[in-house]
């Protein structure tokens, strides 16, 4: 059977509306990075998957988001690792997390410049999953912040990512 | 022929060499290895012995090899071994199969021992477990080969996404093994930000790209008892 697999970077709005779950189809003899359409939802799980779906900014607008690393069953994982992708015009904007490396490069403050909007615009941005997948609602729905709740160092991160 | 099958995503016969074991070769206590695991030396056309790819005298010309292109001949070096083998192999039609095996005796009969020779090699300690199950001829055809179907990843353990080679050693883990290894990896460096990302990255960025998957996988290695970043190194990763 073909799968309808695209690299996850090749992903439009226009897919997510289709499709609002895709999953990694961990085939490395490809391309690590494709994935596929989920039709069955809501899922059980969110490991290996992101969603796409639309979110709303702290000044009430829309945006189309691709939102990955939710743990429906962890929202302290969750909090840490979740990543969100903003699309606008046709192209996607990855917020960077505390932890990631370029996050001065690709934190709050560029999303906002990127969407053109003052940063307490933009945060913080909810979002909302529980209708694409079961697990707790404290996952599965909540905001991306300007500034986390928590910060862990690089070493401790490292240990909360490994399964 | 037919002798045996082999499985050319685990690059392992699936069922035991039927030749009695010969002790005066120590790889040759392994039932399970292809042409005593150097396959760009030897090749089995029938599953039961090894043949030399490059014997003593290899100057006949009766292949029709051309002389200006002798790395294409057969006998003179890894492509042509390469080439060799699979001639050899469709001529004279051995059983390769893909994950498929056809009776039920070979599978129930082949499962139990792959299984302990990748748990040995600590990178897939789940691989099989289900194959396991499979204690019935008859049932266990179909389960057995659903389970290793459904079992067996290959890995590039220095993932392409990060800047590995399309062309690596490839490392067998079991499905479970491997969506864990990178839904983890997933939480550090994220594929959603897609190949074109990390690959715009500078120089001291894609540094910090690689410490971090270093310090990941050692982690992962840790805690779950794999050598996935021993495979790394193997595969060009440099070492800090």
């Amino acid at each position: 059977m073909m799968e309808n697999l695209k690299p996850i970077a090749s992903l439009t709005a226009a897919d997510l509306l289709i499709n609002p779950v895709w999953q990694y189809s961990n085939r490395d003899e490809t391309d690590e990075t494709l994935v596929r359409a989920l039709d069955e939802i809501p899922v059980k799980s969110m490991t290996g998957k992101v969603v796409g779906t639309q979110v709303r900014f702290a000044n009430g607008n829309h945006a189309w988001a691709l939102i990955g690393n939710i743990d429906a069953a962890n929202p302290q994982l969750t909090d840490h690792f979740l990543t969100i992708s903003i699309e606008l015009d046709g192209k996607w904007f990855a917020l960077a997390r505390y932890h990631d490396f370029d996050y001065s490069d690709r934190g709050p403050e560029a999303l906002s410049r990127f969407l053109g909007l003052q940063i307490d615009d933009v945060f913080p941005i909810s979002f909302d999953v529980r209708r694409y997948a079961q697990g707790a609602p404290a996952a599965l729905a909540g905001n991306v912040l300007k500034e986390p709740r928590e910060k862990l160092s690089r070493p401790d991160i490292i240990a909360l990512a490994v399964p | 022929m037919h002798a045996r099958y082999y499985d050319t995503q685990l690059h392992r016969f699936i069922s035991a060499d039927p030749n009695p074991v010969s002790t005066d070769n120590a790889l040759n206590f392994n039932r399970y290895a292809y042409a005593s695991n150097s396959p760009y030396r030897f090749y089995d056309p029938s599953g039961r012995d090894d043949e030399d790819t490059n014997p003593p005298d290899n100057t006949d010309d009766s292949s029709g090899c051309a002389s200006e292109a002798p790395e294409l001949c057969p006998g003179s070096g890894i492509i042509s071994t390469e080439m060799h083998g699979i001639q050899q192999n469709i001529g004279t039609g051995v059983a390769v199969v893909d994950k498929v095996a056809t009776t039920a005796t070979d599978l129930a009969i082949a499962a139990i021992p792959i299984a302990g020779e990748v748990k040995e090699a600590e990178v897939g300690i789940e691989i099989f477990s289900d194959v396991r199950a499979a204690t019935t001829a008859t049932d266990g055809a179909a389960a057995a080969t659903d389970a290793v179907q459904e079992a067996a990843r290959l890995h590039h353990s220095w993932p392409k996404y990060l800047g590995g080679e399309a062309e690596q050693d490839l490392v067998s883990l079991s499905k479970s093994m491997h969506d864990a290894y990178h839904s983890g990896l997933d939480k550090i460096l994220p594929r959603q930000w897609g190949t074109p990302y990390y690959e715009s990255l500078g120089q001291e960025a894609k540094q910090q790209v690689l410490s971090d998957l270093a310090a990941y996988t050692k982690a992962f290695d840790a805690k779950n008892g794999t050598q996935l970043y021993n495979a790394m190194l193997k595969n060009g990763f440099p070492n800090p």
